[in-house]
């Protein structure tokens, strides 16, 4: 059990430095996950708490102890790389025990501590096989079992899932859930898939060229992004933008001209910023309603229509723009027709020439906490 | 392809495989044969054939004659001893080459990757008056003392070889295909650089390693150019310069066949068992050099 | 997953107590160098410093075993190796007419007494001779047998590289097809290079013999008592190609594996391409397969050149350098010079041009495949 504390974390390869000045406070028992771009740092900033990275400056602190400078094998972490790194010519037993194996631990207390891990995952069965004659879901097992046989504060998953199957996918994040559930370790997963981010974290960080643009939980995340980037990047699918030109201002509220010419105001914390000319608005695809019933209606043209059953999505052009709709699935638009939507105003994001938010935070409802009842892991 | 194409293409290979096998059957079979015989069998098909009165007769003479057990003694022991070591000492540079950040590491890999261009002959002359000033740990009455010269032992003929450029290379290229995450998760394991070494680079580079095994035994069990020079006593002599001095003396053919099949026996044994990692391994190095 | 993990978790991993934090960089320094120096070592002592040596030696009269200071001798060895010069020498004449000998050939004066008395001269000795009408030409070096053995040693690997790489390019189209038991014969073409050098010399020495040997025997078999015994070894003419041959014949079974590698990295659609516009055996051969093993051709060509530079052992076994010098080659004459004369100096310096002209080859390999890019 473990806080995680990132102070002024910077990462610089001579001349070009990568992470720029990283803080970032993990309590102990969250589960945590780095999300962003390809680019973004996110495994370097994994790789240096987990100490296969070394911090050109600032500090990392687990559990108050300063780790900066500590070894790897010795900062009590564990992680579940991306390939899973198995090693092929031992067994799943003698894989999981190899940590504890260097550590010199006594042969009975190696086994036990594999007995039980494996008795987790269900893994009994397969302890003498080699990794080549595992499934691919059975080895990421594996290498989860080995990080708990090492019992560590932290865990660390580095992109755990991006080699499985989509079926196997969602199957393996639930199990995760489940296992962070029962062990109750801090742990910090890293992903570029936001709906792993969103499903599975307790806090996320969004990451985008080295610095961290948002934490916040999921939902914070998705009704209060603080800028474009981590509203465009948070929900599938994306968030709709249009640029509008202004027409008023005030401590308070902006009046604004949509893309169609029609006016509305909308409330908005102003202050006593200067004059602006044009923002952005943003509306998510959920958020648009079919009908001609909300407070803003729109026209647009529908170009396709994708439906999947439970759920249509639209294609559409609005003023020349590009938009989603995500309708209910028995939806009647047809693809080439002229078709009106609407949608509310309060559920509106409004985003300044920079980017950043400029409507107040909405209260976000507390995430009930996952319920354990007797449930198999298959 | 037709009967008559494939029958013409059998008949060219084994023309060919006639020409190839012939002085290897030739001195097999020959060995096995008393010297009248050899010659009477010279010019027809019984040369390569094991016919007529065979015996052991040749070997015998040639053990009795000669000092080859001894001799065949030291090439086992050159053989084994700079294999062994040269797998270790060379697989371990490799391993820090390829796996470990260190600075210094770009120049010392150009090095190792320029000096392969130089050939042993190239060295053998400074490197005789090298070992003959270098002084070597012997007994003498229980004690151990300092020896002027490494001329004329067993490690002249082993330690100047164990390091090895060529096979410093073929190491890297192989572990340089080895995925770095299992050393990171060694690390994380707790192992030190050794241990990954010997846990998961080693058990992991089993081509490589009887690669290097077989192309340095082959090496140094042919040796000829430098152990003529370097040893003049009979002590210390390997196989090829002792099959060179038989052959100088007054014995009948069968005797000198003999002795090249005893010498050369350990080599075909090998390579037959062997087969197809050998010509791998040959082919890969020609192609990688 | 609905174990108990409360055990699990009462063993925790070593983490140090506060304060006590293990370095990160140095161990690992201490590992590399560790790791790396048996190796280093081994490399500096036997390789780098022996060739810094052979270049240093090189300038001075070192001796293997002297009691003697050795002296700094700049570049007489140099000298002594390379200093060619010549001389026309007019036949002996008695007032106009010119003195013949037995056979009706001119008569020359002593060129050992013109070379003691001339100080251009100083220190040479007949290397050849030719005729030109009446005069002669004379080339003299300062150490013949050395330029003979560079020349052998030349003429060597001018016969031997065609013959082995053609061999070995032949074999390897033999090999190439889909036939049963292939590898079998892949396998005996193969088997004469994990023989050693010295005891195929040896065994070949048999073949070559004059009277007893297998080849005179074919050959007047074959040419009906046209063509007399060879003296193979024996004769200045034939001796230096019989080493030829034979050296091929080993060594041909290697080349063979890599044409046999570059063959297959021919792409089969290359053939079909050519069998659709036409093209016969010997078109396809000259348009696909000969230009797609380019590199490997040159690969193979240099490869086997350094390694012909070389030659030594044959020499050694079979023929000792002789006859009359036809077979000593430059690592033998430095073998010879360097050890078994004790000269150390000057087989350094011999050692030195060998090196420097397998440079030279080298470097044209690295030019060539850097050009067209690899």
């Amino acid at each position: 059990m473990a806080d995680l504390k990132l102070t002024k974390v910077f990462k610089r390869y001579g001349d070009l430095e990568t992470i720029h000045g990283i803080d970032l406070d993990i309590n102990d028992g969250e589960f945590v996950v780095f999300v962003g771009p390809s680019g973004c740092g996110k495994s370097t900033l994994l790789r240096m708490i987990a100490g296969l990275e070394q911090i050109s400056e600032g500090d990392i602190h687990i559990d108050d102890e300063c780790m900066t400078e500590v070894a790897a094998s010795r900062r009590g972490v564990a992680m579940v790389f991306q390939s899973y790194a198995l090693y092929p010519h031992m067994s799943v037993r003698e894989n999981m025990a190899f940590g504890l194996k260097m550590a010199k631990t006594p042969k009975a207390e190696i086994k036990r501590r594999v007995d039980e891990a494996a008795q987790i995952l269900q893994l009994e069965a397969l302890l003498d096989r080699k990794p080549k004659a595992l499934s691919g879901g059975q080895r990421q097992r594996v290498a989860i079992g080995r990080t708990i046989v090492r019992n560590p504060k932290v865990f660390l998953f580095d992109e755990p899932l991006s080699n499985l199957d989509a079926e196997l996918r969602v199957q393996m994040r639930v199990e995760i859930a489940k296992l962070h559930a029962q062990l109750k370790n801090t742990m910090v997963y890293v992903t570029h898939d936001q709906t792993e981010a969103m499903t599975m974290a307790d806090k996320i960080v969004v990451l985008r060229a080295g610095n961290i643009e948002q934490v916040g939980s999921p939902l914070q995340l998705y009704l209060n992004p603080v800028n474009e980037f981590v509203a465009g990047f948070i929900g599938s699918p994306r968030m709709n933008f249009f640029e509008c030109d202004v027409t008023g201002q005030s401590a308070n509220a902006l009046q604004l001209r949509l893309p169609c010419g029609r006016e509305v105001e909308l409330e908005a914390d102003i202050g006593s910023a200067p004059p602006m000319t044009r923002v952005k608005l943003g509306i998510r695809p959920e958020h648009l309603q079919e009908e001609a019933s909300g407070e803003v209606p729109i026209g647009v043209d529908v170009d396709v229509v994708e439906h999947l059953g439970g759920t249509t999505y639209v294609y559409a052009r609005y003023a020349e723009k590009e938009l989603i709709l995500q309708a209910g699935g028995l939806s009647k638009i047809q693809p080439g027709q002229r078709c009106d939507l609407s949608f509310n105003l309060d559920q509106c994001h409004l985003f300044d020439c920079n980017g950043l938010s400029l409507r107040s935070a909405k209260p976000v409802p507390e995430k009930a906490p996952l319920q354990l009842k007797q449930v198999q892991v298959g | 392809m037709t009967q008559l194409k494939k029958l013409g293409w059998y008949l060219l290979l084994i023309a060919f495989g006639y020409v190839f096998l012939f002085p290897l059957l030739f001195m097999l079979v020959s060995s096995l044969k008393p010297e009248q015989e050899i010659f009477a069998d010279l010019y027809s098909i019984r040369a390569i054939l094991p016919v007529g009165e065979l015996s052991l007769e040749n070997y015998r003479q040639v053990f009795a004659k000669s000092d080859i057990l001894l001799y065949f003694r030291n090439s086992v022991l050159i053989t084994s001893g700079t294999v062994v070591l040269g797998l270790f000492v060379n697989s371990l540079l490799a391993f820090t080459l390829s796996r470990m950040e260190w600075s210094g590491r770009k120049y010392v890999l150009s090095a190792v990757i320029a000096l392969m261009i130089i050939p042993l002959e190239a060295i053998v002359v400074p490197l005789l008056l090298l070992v003959s000033k270098l002084p070597t740990i012997g007994w003498e009455q229980g004690m151990m003392v300092l020896k002027g010269s490494w001329l004329n032992t067993l490690e002249v003929q082993i330690l100047p070889f164990v390091a090895n450029s060529f096979f410093i290379f073929l190491f890297y290229q192989f572990f340089r295909d080895i995925p770095k995450d299992f050393d990171e998760a060694a690390e994380l394991d707790g192992a030190t650089p050794f241990q990954i070494y010997r846990h998961i680079i080693v058990p992991m580079s089993g081509p490589v390693f009887a690669t290097v095994a077989i192309l340095h035994f082959l090496l140094m069990w042919n040796q000829y150019i430098w152990p003529i020079m370097a040893v003049q006593g009979e002590d210390a002599r390997p196989v090829m310069p002792g099959i060179q001095i038989f052959f100088g003396r007054q014995v009948g053919w069968g005797e000198i066949m003999a002795y090249a099949s005893f010498v050369t026996l350990p080599v075909l044994a090998v390579f037959l068992a062997f087969q197809k990692m050998f010509v791998r391994s040959l082919a890969g190095a020609g192609i990688k050099g | 997953m609905n174990a108990d993990t409360s055990a699990l978790k009462g063993a925790a991993l070593p983490t140090p107590s506060s304060g006590a934090a293990e370095p990160y960089r140095p161990p690992r320094r201490r590992y590399v160098f560790l790791l790396s120096t048996p190796a280093l070592l081994g490399l500096f002592m036997f390789l780098i410093l022996p060739f810094l040596m052979a270049v240093v030696m090189s300038f001075t009269d070192q001796r293997l075993l002297s009691p003697n200071e050795t002296e700094w001798v700049g570049l007489r060895n140099y000298d002594r190796l390379l200093s060619v010069n010549w001389l026309v020498q007019e036949p002996v004449a008695d007032n106009g007419v010119v003195q013949r000998d037995a056979d009706g050939e001119p008569t020359y004066p002593r060129l050992r007494t013109l070379l003691r008395q001339d100080p251009a001269y100083e220190g040479y000795k007949e290397l050849t001779s030719w005729q030109l009408g009446d005069k002669r030409l004379v080339v003299l070096a300062k150490d013949p047998l050395f330029i003979k053995s560079f020349l052998n040693t030349l003429q060597f690997v001018l016969l031997v590289v065609p013959l082995q790489c053609g061999m070995a390019l032949g074999l390897a189209l033999l090999i190439n097809r889909q036939l049963k038991g292939i590898y079998l014969f892949r396998t005996i073409f193969f088997s004469p290079v994990v023989t050693s050098i010295v005891v195929v010399s040896i065994v070949w020495s048999f073949l070559y013999h004059r009277d007893l040997g297998l080849f005179n025997h074919y050959l007047q078999a074959m040419s009906f008592g046209l063509i007399g015994p060879i003296d193979w070894l024996g004769d200045p003419e034939w001796a230096m190609p019989s080493i030829v041959l034979m050296s091929a014949w080993q060594a041909a079974g290697v080349q063979m594996l890599i044409f046999l590698a570059g063959l297959q990295g021919i792409s089969a659609d290359l053939y079909e391409a050519a069998e659709l516009d036409g093209a016969g055996t010997w078109s396809k051969f000259w348009h696909v397969t000969l230009p797609g093993l380019k590199n490997t051709t040159v690969f193979v060509i240099i490869s086997t050149t350094i390694q012909a530079f070389g030659l030594f052992t044959q020499v050694d076994v079979m023929t000792r350098g002789g006859p009359q010098g036809s077979t000593s080659t430059v690592m033998y004459h430095a073998v010879t010079k360097g050890f078994r004369e004790q000269d150390i100096a000057y087989g350094s310096a011999i050692s030195v041009i060998f090196f420097l002209v397998i440079l030279a080859i080298a470097l044209l390999q690295k030019r060539f495949f850097d050009k067209r890019g690899g």
